[in-house]
């Protein structure tokens, strides 16, 4: 009995711990949300609101302090070291043997975000097959993926070991918004690129970086197609916005008020959520409130799936059209009837339509391949990722070096040779799908409603 | 101040009490424990997952019907809030109060750990327990006020229980052993009471307890490891607030925590948090117990 007060005294000290870790780490449990679709593109959601701050940190910090011990002067330590070829064009590339080439990854395999990890295997798997029907240029990929539990720190970690350790020649599909800003300045400075980031956050290609090639359409551009669509085909009159409170829920808003602004109309109205949230049926009640007849969701599955029910539950039932990112496989178990008619942009080919011959091929690869893993947008991302890189090594030629595959992504013209919809690069753009089709839910599947459309 | 009447009272106030009897009945389990075996727990939130989760299989894998899986996984509950009791908490109690504390956090990390090998992270849904139309309730020509079968349902589970639990430490033999463990463990002994026994019984019936919760709160926020991350600590809050030694006062915290929650939720839902936590801060300087609990004096 006596001890009582000093009990009330540890709840209250450990609640504020808690409240503090769930305020600025609690990105993460929701990120959990995991099943996201095109999920790359969620990846940044969650921990966005973690990312801006320990990814950019963590980053620099990271990055020079193990390398102090070694040499002063940060990133070029490693270099000057180990690998002195790193930087140079021309000389033999790391990574690159007569018999091999090594290629490496990082997402997560384990985690609130786990469910993400097939788009690594899938890659594996892929590259599998490539090495099944004779390799590249008489070069065997050898595929490395590290699991960083999608914590921007471990990917530093994981990153600098791929780079240091085992010597990868590129990499080829980096998971997550916050890990890929957390890793891409060093990336840059030793001359590693990196082909189809995972993320759909437009700062991973904007402004331009030499070796970094993006691939899924980016929330920004995506945006404005919906807000287009929204506007000219379905007539909306007021938009309302649903939106994950960070980076990757704000890209979408920017585009969307953005294109409003072209038009002279007014700004969206807003309605955001936080990761950690679990509930939201005050997020559903504001917006019937509004008024709004048109609702954008950019949201992760879990949260954007909970708001269409939540809605639902209320009678409220506007014009919906939301980020690809909320397609996940349990969307329409998750949300329930209110799900029908919701229409997204997609950029990737349905998963499911075998009916398309690029499709039909990858199921087929799936089942001789990656009979384990579940057919749907998480493997066929990675998929994309594995047709994408191998072309890109086939095109740079017998004498592999790094900007040699620079050079050869950047003579990407239109290229259809992958699922993804038709591919350009060029010196000054190194943004990849920049069209997307949209997709309606009908008797819950997504079908085509429209077909590829660039931004007006 | 305008938007004081503007606000969907109503509606809002009925999402408050659906969303605080998810609190409420996550704060019940604790303070449960807390009452019975003096432990304040933190994996509360986590044993109600992992039982969700033993739920679902059997719903799901074995294709159970939900009752038999219900009756089912509260045996399996027990049986595992009894084990936790007997092999963790049992030699953690003997050091310090802290210790037992932090052994529960661990457990929680356990848990969720051992629920995403076994079953995967990602976001899965749990079938409703009712199915239905949701009661309307007209307040306008145009307005309706809407109440889920599954959020009747919860309210109804919570306040029975809580009656329930009452009435079983306020008139049964075993519930004021019960409290008297709680009180005094030595004085417990020596009138020969089981402690032991007793405090196995405590963690198995919140851990019992942990398993509706589980149950109710899965078919609404979806079931996943970490599904009871939010919850848990609203929960919490909902029991402090509440008084955490008080089983009405737990329902009560839950319940305003929830309203204060959707109303936050609606007005700014940046900060729902904030101000939900703000409100308790405020409310626990004035009155320290919390709002039904007693103020405990400590004898010299």
């Amino acid at each position: 009995m006596s001890r009582q007060p000093r009990v009330l005294w540890l709840v209250l000290a450990l609640l504020a711990v808690l409240v503090a870790v769930t305020a600025c780490g609690g990105g993460q449990p929701q990120a959990a949300a995991p099943s996201q679709a095109p999920a790359p593109t969620q990846a940044p959601a969650p921990k966005a609101t973690e990312a801006p701050k320990p990814a950019p940190t963590t980053a620099p910090t990271q990055a020079p302090a193990p390398k102090a011990t070694e040499a002063p002067k940060a990133t070029e330590a490693p270099k000057a070291t180990e690998a002195p070829k790193t930087t140079t064009s021309g000389a033999a590339s790391p990574g690159v043997t007569d018999s091999e080439i090594v290629i490496g990854s990082w997402g997560p395999q384990d985690g609130p975000a786990g469910a993400y990890g097939v788009i690594d295997r899938a890659i594996a798997a892929y590259f599998k097959k490539v090495n099944d029907e004779g390799g590249i240029n008489g070069r065997k990929v050898r595929f490395v993926y590290e699991n960083d539990s999608y914590a921007p720190a471990k990917t530093v970690a994981a990153v600098k070991k791929l780079v240091e350790e085992d010597k990868v020649f590129a990499l080829v599909g980096g998971l997550g918004t916050a890990n890929n800003l957390a890793v891409t300045e060093y990336l840059v400075q030793n001359n590693v690129p990196h082909l189809s980031p995972n993320t759909g956050s437009t700062s991973v290609v904007k402004p331009l970086k030499k070796g970094v090639f993006g691939l899924q359409l980016d929330y920004t551009t995506e945006a404005t197609l919906l807000t287009q669509y929204a506007l000219d085909t379905l007539k909306g009159q007021k938009i309302a916005v649903f939106y994950q409170n960070d980076q990757f829920g704000k890209e979408g808003l920017d585009g969307i008020n953005a294109e409003l602004k072209k038009r002279n109309l007014p700004e969206a109205t807003l309605v955001s959520y936080e990761p950690t949230d679990t509930n939201f049926s005050a997020q559903a009640l504001k917006l019937q409130t509004t008024g709004a007849d048109t609702v954008i969701i950019y949201a992760v599955p879990k949260p954007g799936a909970s708001i269409i029910a939540e809605m639902t539950k209320i009678g409220f039932k506007p014009k919906m059209l939301s980020s690809a990112v909320i397609n996940d496989p349990s969307l329409f178990q998750l949300a329930g009837p209110g799900a029908e008619g919701l229409i997204i942009a997609a950029w990737l080919p349905d998963y499911k339509d075998t009916s398309n011959p690029k499709i039909a091929e990858y199921q087929e690869f799936m089942k001789k391949y990656a009979a384990n893993e579940q057919i749907g947008s998480f493997s066929l991302v990675g998929y994309t990722q594995g047709q994408l890189a191998t072309e890109a090594l086939k095109r740079a030629g017998k004498d592999l070096t790094r900007d040699g595959l620079i050079k050869a992504l950047e003579s990407f013209q239109d290229w259809k040779g992958s699922v993804a919809p038709s591919l350009t690069y060029t010196a000054t753009d190194h943004q990849g799908v920049k069209a997307a089709y949209f997709q309606q839910a009908k008797n819950n599947v997504f079908v085509n409603i429209t077909d590829f459309i660039t931004m007006k | 101040m305008a938007w004081l009447t503007t606000l969907p009272w109503g509606q809002l106030i009925i999402n408050g009490i659906a969303l605080g009897s998810l609190y409420a009945l996550t704060a019940f389990g604790i303070v449960l424990i807390y009452k019975t075996t003096d432990v304040l727990t933190f994996g509360q939130g986590e044993l109600a997952m992992f039982s969700a989760f033993i739920a679902f299989t059997l719903l799901d894998r074995l294709k159970l019907p939900f009752p038999v899986a219900f009756v089912l996984t509260l045996v399996f509950a027990l049986g595992l809030g009894a084990v936790v009791e007997r092999v963790l908490m049992r030699r953690a109690q003997q050091g310090s109060i802290l210790n037992s504390i932090i052994v529960t956090i661990g457990l929680a990390l356990v848990l969720v750990g051992m629920a995403g090998f076994i079953w995967g992270y990602e976001v899965r849904p749990f079938p409703d327990p009712v199915t239905g139309p949701p009661f309307l309730f007209r307040v306008s020509p145009t307005q309706n006020l809407v109440l889920t079968q599954l959020s009747a349902v919860i309210l109804a589970v919570t306040l029975v229980l809580m009656l329930l639990l009452f009435a079983f430490f306020r008139f049964s033999l075993v519930g004021i052993a019960m409290r008297a463990v709680a009180q005094n463990r030595v004085a417990a002994r020596l009138m020969g009471i089981p402690v032991d026994r007793i405090n196995a019984l405590g963690w198995g019936v919140g851990a019992a307890l942990g398993a509706v919760t589980g149950m109710l709160i899965a078919p609404t926020n979806s079931l996943f490891p970490n599904m009871m991350g939010d919850v848990a600590i609203k929960a919490y809050a909902g029991a402090v607030l509440g008084g955490i030694t008080s089983l009405p006062g737990a329902v009560v915290g839950g319940l305003l925590l929830g309203i204060i929650d959707s109303v936050a939720g609606f007005q700014a839902p940046e900060l729902r948090t904030t101000i939900a936590f703000t409100l308790l801060v405020i409310v626990l300087v004035i009155r320290p117990a919390g709002l039904l609990g007693r103020r405990e004096i400590k004898k010299v």
